[in-house]
């Protein structure tokens, strides 16, 4: 379906406001992404490129670079976000939730939140 | 999700290991790479979810007709976004505090006349770096301080919003 069939246009100032509760005004939406990167295909992102630019499977470099974030950034944000009392919106690859690594402890509240 | 020969089956198993994994369905959904088809909301409202963060097209939730139940966009936005800063625009780590900043600047006034939703995106590899955690917490900490700002997750937002529908 075309987006336009899924939702016609509207101009924001045109609406009725919606009403939040509490006397709140601004709702900070913080989203936390885990993610597991596939060594067969090229990777998601990548922080450096091959020599002569040509792209390289395995790609270890940026394998590596991607599990970083994964074994260290992850705890680091985590402990961050505990420090503010913030519940994020964690997103995650469903291979995240495989049990190809010993499940971490404590383990995050998942996807979908 | 374009390269996929079964877009429904994909969908479908990664809802069944998440649930699987959380004891419980996820209800919103981000696409790999924010990336959808014409036919992707249809498949992903037939497994159940609700909400999704793949459109940035307003500052509120909006509801979208599917074949199936609505599914709800909630605000999500590219803009505070680790990846597109860091990855792709490659600004110095104090940018994710700098533009919080000034995206909150403009959405805390605006907010005197109608609610506004800001969504912060962060990567493992990217926000949890040694060199941009600090200015990651110093946005939160600045934003959270201000008065009538509170942080939510997105199954509370999208069950206020559906409360004001009703």
């Amino acid at each position: 379906m075309h987006p336009r069939e899924r939702i016609p246009y509207s101009a924001i100032d045109n609406r009725k406001p919606l009403k939040l509760p509490d006397g709140l005004r601004l709702i900070v939406w913080p989203v936390l992404a885990l993610e597991e990167w596939d060594m067969a295909r090229p990777m998601a992102r990548m922080v450096i490129t091959p020599p002569q630019g040509q792209p390289m499977l395995p790609d270890h470099p940026n394998w590596s670079w991607h599990e970083y974030g994964m074994r260290v950034g992850f705890w680091r944000i985590k402990r961050m976000l505990d420090g503010l009392k913030i519940n994020p919106t964690v997103t995650l690859n469903a291979r995240v939730a495989r049990p190809i690594r010993p499940s971490p402890k404590p383990a995050p509240t998942p996807a979908g939140n | 999700m374009h390269k996929l020969d079964d877009q429904k089956a994909v969908i479908d198993k990664s809802v069944a290991i998440i649930s699987k994994f959380w004891g419980k369905p996820p209800r919103g959904w981000f696409g790999p790479g924010l990336t959808q088809t014409f036919d992707t909301l249809d498949h992903l409202s037939a497994a159940g979810i609700e909400y999704i963060g793949d459109w940035v097209l307003d500052d509120e939730p909006v509801t979208l007709k599917t074949t199936h139940k609505p599914v709800v966009a909630l605000p999500y936005n590219f803009e505070l976004h680790d990846i597109v800063m860091m990855a792709l625009q490659n600004h110095p780590s104090d940018q994710m505090y700098r533009r919080v900043m000034d995206q909150f600047e403009c959405l805390y006034v605006e907010s005197a006349e109608r609610p506004k939703i800001m969504a912060v995106a962060m990567h493992c590899y990217l926000s949890g770096m040694p060199h941009r955690i600090n200015h990651v917490r110093r946005a939160f900490e600045e934003v959270l301080s201000r008065p009538g700002v509170a942080a939510w997750d997105g199954v509370k937002i999208l069950d206020w919003y559906k409360g004001q529908m009703t």
